[in-house]
């Protein structure tokens, strides 16, 4: 018994000085979870904004599809910046102390935590629906419990590691102005989520409705 | 800053946490990777790569069928005939009836297969059809919840839609609100019965835009264009009216859009919920506006000779999940019913 502990700690430990190579696969991944509740109220309010647009459109639907469309757009973008900005921490020696944090201020370095947190918040909470929806047909009463715990570990692990170091090894801008385009599209994708893609919207609703 | 670094890197490193947990992480990383296929466009290209990297010649499958406007597969279902007459009140009424047979003619759902096999009934349309008229019973008059329990249960219905409220949906209740906190398990039986069976229920239970007297002029489908003289698909109907005539609504719901363009002149687009909506062009003018709600019946304008026509007439479009479909073909099933 021992012994297997033995080698199981080793083949941990050996993993675990793999973690650079893939960990971001996976935070990448939980981002695509919570991106995706965020686009699919964006191509809603995307339609409904070019519906409103008294533009002469090739054909009555061109608006939906056009909506739908820059959704998926806006999805996969969101997903690229997100690998582009994990993959740029890679190079980055770590700040020392807020003030080195303050020293590369830009706006990739406010946006990209501000963006990151609520998008892989959201991608925690679709983690947990799925762990309770496995967990239910063999243990219904434990099922919620379970996706939260899972939903928690997600969170310690792949969330909360994922935005320490877009926060710790932000990149040393050319100019504060470094990451605009990018913020122009993530930021808006992180508010959806902020509003649709967690669940505390139906709890305050509970605890405020008598 | 660094000992809040240190425990979120690691969970402590200064026990050796960051050379150690590399198999939770793993898991949880292979974990997270495989709930984003079949649930994300990024999932939908991530899977049909690796299928053309194993050699398997695959079209690009839709990027956008996770989202809730496309959510319905075109509708190459055949619609069926009500055959059901003399239907009793705690039976499942039409239209829902007729649209559940539609979509069970095309496959039972696993969970339908599971529940006719536990009574010991042969997994046929005609013995699901007996199983929802018992789940009717006991709940009359909620017809679209007792389609949405065949597929789902009732269990996983509710959860879905405790969800769908937390993330402060407006109509958690409705499918479309709640699809999307479904399993992925279930989301093709969902879509294919659920979404299918409630977006023809509310086609069939669409009136007619105008009098029935007046005669339809050109017909849903391939034609030879009258302007341009070319084979071209024509994804409505035309209906000879003067201009004036009052256009209604035939069932209720909510103006998408009012707006005009060379080809369709003035138009309007009503979407009346499940995926259906209908189009009215060449109008003359609109008497709604966007975002304003309609009863059936209600005038939404007045027909007119605008855009590429010929003549004054109504093109009439009925569309499911954004395909368009025959409106004559539902006026049909109506009429017979």
């Amino acid at each position: 018994m021992t012994q297997l502990l033995a080698v199981v700690l080793r083949v941990d430990a050996f993993v675990a000085r793999s973690r650079p190579l893939w960990r971001w696969l996976g935070q990448a991944a939980l981002v695509v979870l919570g991106v995706h509740l965020a686009a699919d109220h964006l191509d809603d309010l995307l339609t409904a904004g070019l519906e409103a647009i008294p533009a002469p459109w090739p054909d009555t639907e061109t608006p939906r599809v056009t909506g739908t469309w820059m959704a998926v757009g806006a999805e996969l973008t969101t997903v690229a910046w997100t690998v582009w900005a994990l993959a740029r921490t890679a190079a980055v020696e770590p700040i020392d102390g807020w003030r080195g944090w303050w020293g590369r201020r830009s706006v990739h370095t406010l946006a990209a935590p501000l963006a990151w947190a609520p998008l892989a918040a959201a991608g925690c909470w679709v983690i947990a629906m799925a762990v309770e929806d496995a967990v239910a047909p063999l243990w219904a009463d434990a099922a919620a419990g379970a996706g939260w715990a899972v939903a928690a570990i997600v969170a310690w692990r792949l969330a909360a590691s994922g935005w320490w170091e877009l926060v710790q090894r932000t990149p040393p801008p050319s100019s504060w102005r470094d990451g605009w385009l990018g913020a122009v599209v993530v930021l808006p994708m992180a508010g959806l989520a902020l509003r649709y893609g967690l669940p505390y919207h139906g709890l305050w609703a509970s605890w405020s409705t008598p | 800053m660094s000992t809040v670094g240190d425990w979120l890197e690691a969970g402590p490193r200064r026990g050796g946490g960051g050379r150690r947990l590399g198999l939770l992480d793993l898991v949880l990383v292979v974990a997270v990777c495989s709930a984003v296929v079949g649930r994300t466009p990024v999932g939908t290209l991530g899977w049909w790569a690796s299928q053309r990297l194993q050699g398997t010649e695959l079209p690009l499958p839709s990027l956008t069928a996770s989202f809730e406007s496309g959510m319905l597969a075109p509708p190459a279902i055949d619609v069926l005939p009500p055959v059901d007459t003399g239907l009793r009140e705690d039976q499942l009424p039409d239209p829902h009836r007729t649209a559940l047979r539609t979509t069970l003619a095309a496959g039972l759902p696993d969970a339908v297969q599971q529940a006719l096999a536990a009574r010991g009934a042969e997994a046929t349309v005609e013995a699901a059809l007996e199983l929802v008229d018992e789940r009717y019973a006991a709940a009359p008059g909620a017809p679209d919840r007792v389609v949405e329990e065949l597929v789902l249960g009732a269990e996983l219905r509710d959860r879905a839609v405790a969800r769908a409220r937390a993330a402060g949906a407006a109509t958690p209740e409705r499918f479309a609100s709640y699809r999307r906190f479904l399993p992925n398990g279930v989301r093709v039986d969902a879509d294919r019965v659920v979404g299918g069976t409630l977006a023809v229920a509310a086609v069939l239970d669409l009136g007619w835009p105008v009098a029935d007297h007046f005669p339809i002029t050109s017909g849903f489908g391939y034609r030879t264009h009258p302007v341009l003289k070319t084979r071209r698909f024509h994804n409505g109907t035309d209906v000879g009216v003067p201009i004036g005539t009052p256009i209604a609504a035939p069932r209720a719901g909510v103006v998408a859009t009012v707006g005009e363009n060379p080809t369709s002149g003035k138009y309007v687009i009503v979407d009346h919920g499940q995926g259906v909506r209908t189009s009215y062009c060449h109008l003359s003018a609109a008497d709604v506006a966007q975002g304003d709600e309609v009863t059936a019946g209600q005038r939404l304008a007045r027909s007119g000779n605008t855009g590429r026509s010929t003549g004054p007439h109504l093109h009439y479009i009925v569309r499911i999940g954004g395909e368009a479909v025959d409106p004559i073909r539902f006026r049909r099933i109506q009429g017979s019913g």
